[in-house]
C-alpha cells in the first residue's frame, strides 16, 4: 500500500529525471505566442527537488502584458518517505518591455508539507519572484531574485521532540513538560537571488539553467553554515514547452 | 460595492487576520518547540557563571553526599549538553558529581559570539570551581570536545586537578596529520534537514536547536561499528550557535596548536577512554592523543562508539572509569 502511494511521485520523478530538468515557469522570448506552458524541473536547493507545472494565459492585455495562472508540484525525491511536498497555485505577469527584454514576475500561494523525525509540518506561503532576461536569437541571459514566507505552519511534534522535555528537572521540580502542537506564525523566511540563462529548441522548447545564492537571515546575521541549514546556493534546470 | 462596504471589508479581513496572528504560536516562546532554557525556567537546576564580562546562568547539576571527593563532567559537541552523560551520575555513590551545559550549549542560557572563545570555557571551568569546590582539588571527565577543554585547563591550572579521564577527546595536537573524523552528515541523510527550510528556517535559537532533532541523529553514523544511526540519541537541546562559533573559532587556531601544551605540569593521573568504533574510536586515539599523552592510561571499550558508549554500553564505560579513579 505504501509502495501504491509513492506511484504519483515516483512517475514525476522518473519523467524529470530523464529529462534532467527543474524548476520554475520560464520566460518565453518577447513576440512569442504563448497560450499556454508545461514545465518540469530538477534542482538542488541543496537538497533534490524536482517540480512539474502548468500555467495557463489568461489575459493578453495591450503594452505587452500577460497573465497567467497556475498550478505546481514541487517534491524532494530522496526523502519521498517523508512525504516532502510543496503545492503551489501561481499567478505569473509577462512584460516584454522591448522587442528583447522581457520580465515576468510570479507569486505563489503554497503548502508545504514534511514529515521527519522532530515533527509532522504543513505550512502556507507566499513566493514573490521576479526574472529578466535578455533574449538573443537562440539564446537568453538574465537574473533573477524572489522571496519565500512560510506565514503559518501547523506543527505536531513527533514522540522523539516530545522525549527532549524528559528528565530535566530533580525529582519533585515540575516546569514545563512538553513542547506545544498547533499553528505557528511566520516560521520561515528566506531570499533568492541569481543568474539564469536559457536556451530555445526547435520552435516550442526552451531549457532553463538557474545559478545563485539561497539564503535566510537569522537573528544573529546571516550563519553560513550546515548547522543552520545554510548551504547557501542552488542550481536548477527546467525544460519548458510552450503552445 | 461603495468604497464604503470596500473599506468595512477590507477591515473585516485585517480584524480575522489580526485574530488568528494573536491565537498563533511563535517560534521561539519559551518551551514550545525546545525545552526552555535556564533564563527561562526557573525550575531548572542552575549556577551563574561570570565569564567574558558576562553573568550567565548555566544548567548545573549536582548528584552525592558535597563532601565527597569532587567530579566535574563535560559534554561535547560543542553545543550538546549532559544528557548523554547522566550515566556518570553512578559515581555519586563515592563521590560529589558536577554536570553542567556549557554557556549557549544545552539547557544554558543563550550568548552572544564574543563570549564563545577557546579561552573562555576555562573561565567557565574556573567560575564552576570557585562555586562547588573552592578549595580542594576536582577529576575532570571531558567526552569528545569537552575532552579537549578539560585538558587545557589542566595544563593552564595543574593545581586545580586531581584526575583527568577523558573519554573520546578530539585531536591535541593539530599538526598531527590525522583528521577528526565522525559528526559529519552526508548528503543523503542531510535532505531533510535542508528540506524543512520550506517550513521552518533557523531565524533565531529554538527554531536553530528545533531543527537539530531531526539531523542531530543522522550525524551518528560515523560514531557506530556498522554505519547505523543511533535512533535513541539521548538529548535536551543542542546548541546550534555554540556549534557554528566554535567550529568557526576551532578552524581558526594556529596548526601547531595543542589543547595539551603545557600538560607536563600536571603531575596527576590521565586516562583515556574509547570505543573501538567511529571516527574518534581506540584507532584514532592510538595515532593522535596517545602519541602526545604516552604518559597516559588506555582503556578501549569493545564494540562501542562515541555515542553508544553510553547508551548500550553505558555499564561498561561506568565500570571503566570507575576503574580509573582510586
Amino acid at each position: 500500500m505504501i509502495i501504491l502511494k509513492k506511484i504519483p511521485f515516483i512517475i514525476i520523478i522518473l519523467f524529470a529525471s530523464v529529462l534532467k530538468v527543474h524548476g520554475q515557469p520560464l520566460v518565453s522570448a518577447p513576440g512569442t505566442k504563448v497560450h499556454n506552458q508545461v514545465y518540469i524541473g530538477l534542482g538542488l536547493e541543496p537538497e533534490l527537488v524536482t517540480t512539474i507545472g502548468y500555467l495557463h494565459l489568461i489575459s493578453r492585455a495591450e503594452g505587452n502584458l500577460d497573465f497567467y495562472i497556475g498550478t505546481s508540484l514541487k517534491v524532494a525525491p530522496m526523502i519521498l518517505s517523508n512525504d516532502a511536498f510543496r503545492i503551489n497555485l501561481t499567478g505569473a505577469l509577462d512584460w516584454a518591455m522591448t522587442q528583447t527584454w522581457k520580465t515576468r514576475s510570479t507569486l505563489d500561494f503554497y503548502l508545504a508539507h514534511d514529515n521527519n523525525k522532530a515533527a509532522v509540518m504543513n505550512g502556507l506561503g507566499i513566493d514573490l519572484s521576479s526574472s529578466t532576461l535578455h533574449f538573443g536569437r537562440q539564446w537568453a541571459k538574465g537574473f533573477e531574485f524572489g522571496w519565500q514566507y512560510t506565514g503559518l505552519t501547523h506543527i505536531k511534534h513527533s514522540a522523539e521532540t516530545k522525549d527532549t522535555f524528559n528528565e530535566r528537572y530533580p525529582s519533585g521540580e515540575i516546569g514545563i513538560n512538553a513542547p506545544k502542537d498547533g499553528w505557528y506564525r511566520s516560521t520561515a523566511s528566506r531570499f533568492r537571488v541569481g543568474f539564469i540563462g536559457s536556451r530555445k529548441f526547435c520552435e516550442r522548447w526552451r531549457v532553463q539553467l538557474g545559478l545563485g545564492a539561497l539564503l535566510s537571515v537569522q537573528k544573529q546575521g546571516i550563519l553560513l553554515s550546515f548547522s543552520h541549514a545554510q548551504v547557501p546556493f542552488y542550481l536548477n534546470s527546467t525544460v519548458s514547452f510552450t503552445y | 460595492m461603495t468604497t464604503l462596504q470596500y473599506i468595512i471589508n477590507l477591515f473585516n479581513l485585517v480584524f480575522i487576520l489580526n485574530s488568528l496572528a494573536c491565537e498563533t504560536l511563535d517560534t521561539e516562546k519559551p518551551g514550545a518547540l525546545v525545552p526552555p532554557t535556564t533564563d527561562q525556567d526557573v525550575y531548572l537546576p542552575q549556577l551563574a557563571v561570570n565569564v567574558a564580562g558576562h553573568s550567565r546562568k548555566i544548567h548545573l547539576q549536582t548528584f552525592g553526599n558535597p563532601e565527597n571527593p569532587k567530579i566535574f563532567v563535560l559534554h561535547g559537541g560543542p553545543g550538546a549538553d549532559f544528557r548523554l552523560l547522566l550515566p556518570l551520575r553512578e559515581l555519586a555513590d563515592r563521590f560529589f558529581v558536577v554536570m553542567w551545559d556549557s554557556r549557549g550549549a544545552g539547557l544554558s542560557e543563550r550568548v552572544t559570539e564574543a563570549e564563545l572563545t577557546i579561552n573562555s570555557f576555562n573561565e567557565e571551568l574556573d567560575e564552576v570551581k570557585s562555586a562547588l569546590s573552592p578549595d580542594q582539588k576536582v577529576t575532570l571527565i571531558g567526552h569528545s570536545f569537552g575532552g579537549n577543554v578539560m585538558i587545557r585547563y589542566a595544563a593552564k591550572f595543574p593545581e586545580n586537578v586531581r584526575q583527568l579521564i577523558l573519554i573520546e577527546p578530539g585531536k591535541f595536537d593539530l599538526s598531527l596529520n590525522k583528521k577528526n573524523t565522525g559528526g559529519a552528515v552526508s548528503f543523503l541523510d542531510g535532505q531533510d534537514f535542508f528540506w524543512q527550510n520550506e517550513i521552518l528556517t533557523s531565524m533565531d535559537h529554538a527554531a536553530a536547536d528545533y531543527k537539530a532533532v531531526e539531523v542531530l541523529p543522522k550525524s551518528s553514523r560515523n560514531w557506530t561499528c556498522d554505519d547505523s544511526i543511533i535512533e535513541n540519541y539521548p538529548f535536551w537541546r543542542f546548541g546550534t550557535f555554540h556549534y557554528y562559533i566554535l567550529q568557526k573559532n576551532t578552524r581558526k587556531l594556529a596548526k601547531d596548536f595543542n589543547w595539551a601544551s603545557g600538560i607536563d605540569q600536571f603531575d596527576g593521573p590521565i586516562t583515556i577512554i574509547a570505543g573501538d568504533c567511529g571516527g574518534l574510536g581506540k584507532d584514532f586515539q592510538t595515532e593522535t592523543n596517545l602519541l602526545t599523552l604516552p604518559q597516559a592510561t588506555f582503556k578501549a571499550i569493545e564494540g562501542a562508539g562515541h555515542i553508544t558508549m553510553f547508551t548500550e554500553y553505558a555499564t561498561e564505560t561506568v565500570s571503566a572509569v570507575r576503574t580509573a579513579l582510586p
